[in-house]
């Protein structure tokens, strides 16, 4: 399988592991220090408390993902992702509770293993002005 | 990369910059001089149409611009078939966005306000993002807005990269939703089908 396929499928699983709640799972693409929208999370603990606080709306949820844009360089990929969740309306049916654009960067360990070294979710949201101080947009590289 | 595998990329950037409006990257890099465009049934208003070479298609989407992130396009895995310098591909795809057509009082939950101050302000802060993204999430703000098929051309150029040269976007009629047993719209049958015209 490509580099391509490799990240692809870390992409997914992550996405279906976290949908499980399988965290153990999900946390170990994870590198021991990863940036988690601009923030440093050492260790397994930081990482479940940056990207694992599941409302009660998501106890049941499925994680979409779009056909991702992955770009390798070396020991280094960078793949933008949109997302969205389907989650289970507590009135009956279904609802869609979430739209994310992810962009990560995962590093290839010595094992050949492609792991998460940044991650950074913006999550679709009506028109905000930022907080003064602050940029309007947090983002990172681009395809 | 498998020729299979350059357009699965090549449509899933197209995607990624139309949501993001980069538009004057994919009509540089992804599509030839003479693509074509045509949407049918588009629920989205002045969303349907027929626009020939790229500098038109590009025109299009430039008046379509809104500056803010309204939609995303999902995407499902495409359908591709290689044959020799011509390529042609189907992808069913979704259009999510927020759902604005509510007016705020009638959103369910917390106010309508108040919630849109606190997620963004939660999302340049360092704790409990997704625990304020979710409350705001939970007041089901998210619409399928269309839904419906790319039929794709694609041409190998001379420096031997895959560029559209044709998008057909086929849209699920929202008018033939409450008729039993709609019919596809006339003129597009052939797109749909395996064996297509396209290939």
């Amino acid at each position: 399988m490509s580099d391509a396929q490799d990240v692809a499928t870390v992409l997914a699983r992550v996405a279906q592991a976290h949908g499980d709640h399988r965290d153990e799972e999900w946390i170990a693409q994870y590198t021991t220090e990863t940036t988690i929208w601009g923030a440093l999370a050492e260790g397994s603990r930081s990482v479940r408390a940056l990207l694992g606080l599941a409302s009660p709306a998501e106890s049941h949820a499925v994680h979409f993902q779009s056909i991702p844009v992955i770009e390798i360089d070396g020991p280094v990929a960078h793949a933008w992702t949109d997302s969205f969740t389907v989650s289970l309306d507590p009135a009956g049916g279904f609802a869609i509770t979430s739209v994310v654009r992810l962009e990560d960067e995962l590093v290839r360990d010595g094992a050949g293993r492609w792991t998460f070294a940044r991650r950074l979710p913006t999550p679709l949201l009506p028109p905000a002005s930022p907080p003064a101080g602050r940029p309007a947009k947090v983002t990172g590289r681009q395809p | 990369m498998t020729d299979i595998g350059d357009i699965r990329t090549l449509i899933a950037r197209f995607a990624y910059l139309r949501d993001r409006e980069r538009h004057d990257q994919w009509a540089d890099h992804l599509v030839a001089d003479d693509f074509t465009y045509r949407a049918v049934d588009d629920p989205l208003p002045g969303g349907g149409g027929s626009y020939q070479g790229r500098d038109e298609v590009l025109a299009h989407f430039r008046a379509a611009a809104s500056d803010h992130w309204r939609a995303t396009h999902f995407l499902s895995e495409p359908v591709i078939d290689v044959a020799g310098e011509r390529a042609h591909a189907a992808t069913d795809f979704a259009l999510l966005r927020l759902r604005d057509s509510l007016p705020a009082a009638a959103v369910p939950g917390a106010g309508a306000a108040a919630a849109h101050a606190d997620s963004a302000d939660h999302r340049y802060s360092a704790d409990h993002r997704y625990s304020a993204d979710h409350r705001y999430s939970a007041d089901h703000r998210y619409e399928v807005a269309a839904a419906g098929r790319y039929e794709d051309d694609f041409v190998r150029d001379a420096d031997g990269r895959w560029r559209f040269a044709a998008r057909l976007v086929t849209h699920l009629p929202l008018g033939a939703s409450r008729q039993a047993g709609a019919s596809q719209p006339a003129g597009t049958e052939h797109s749909l089908a395996a064996g297509s015209a396209h290939e």
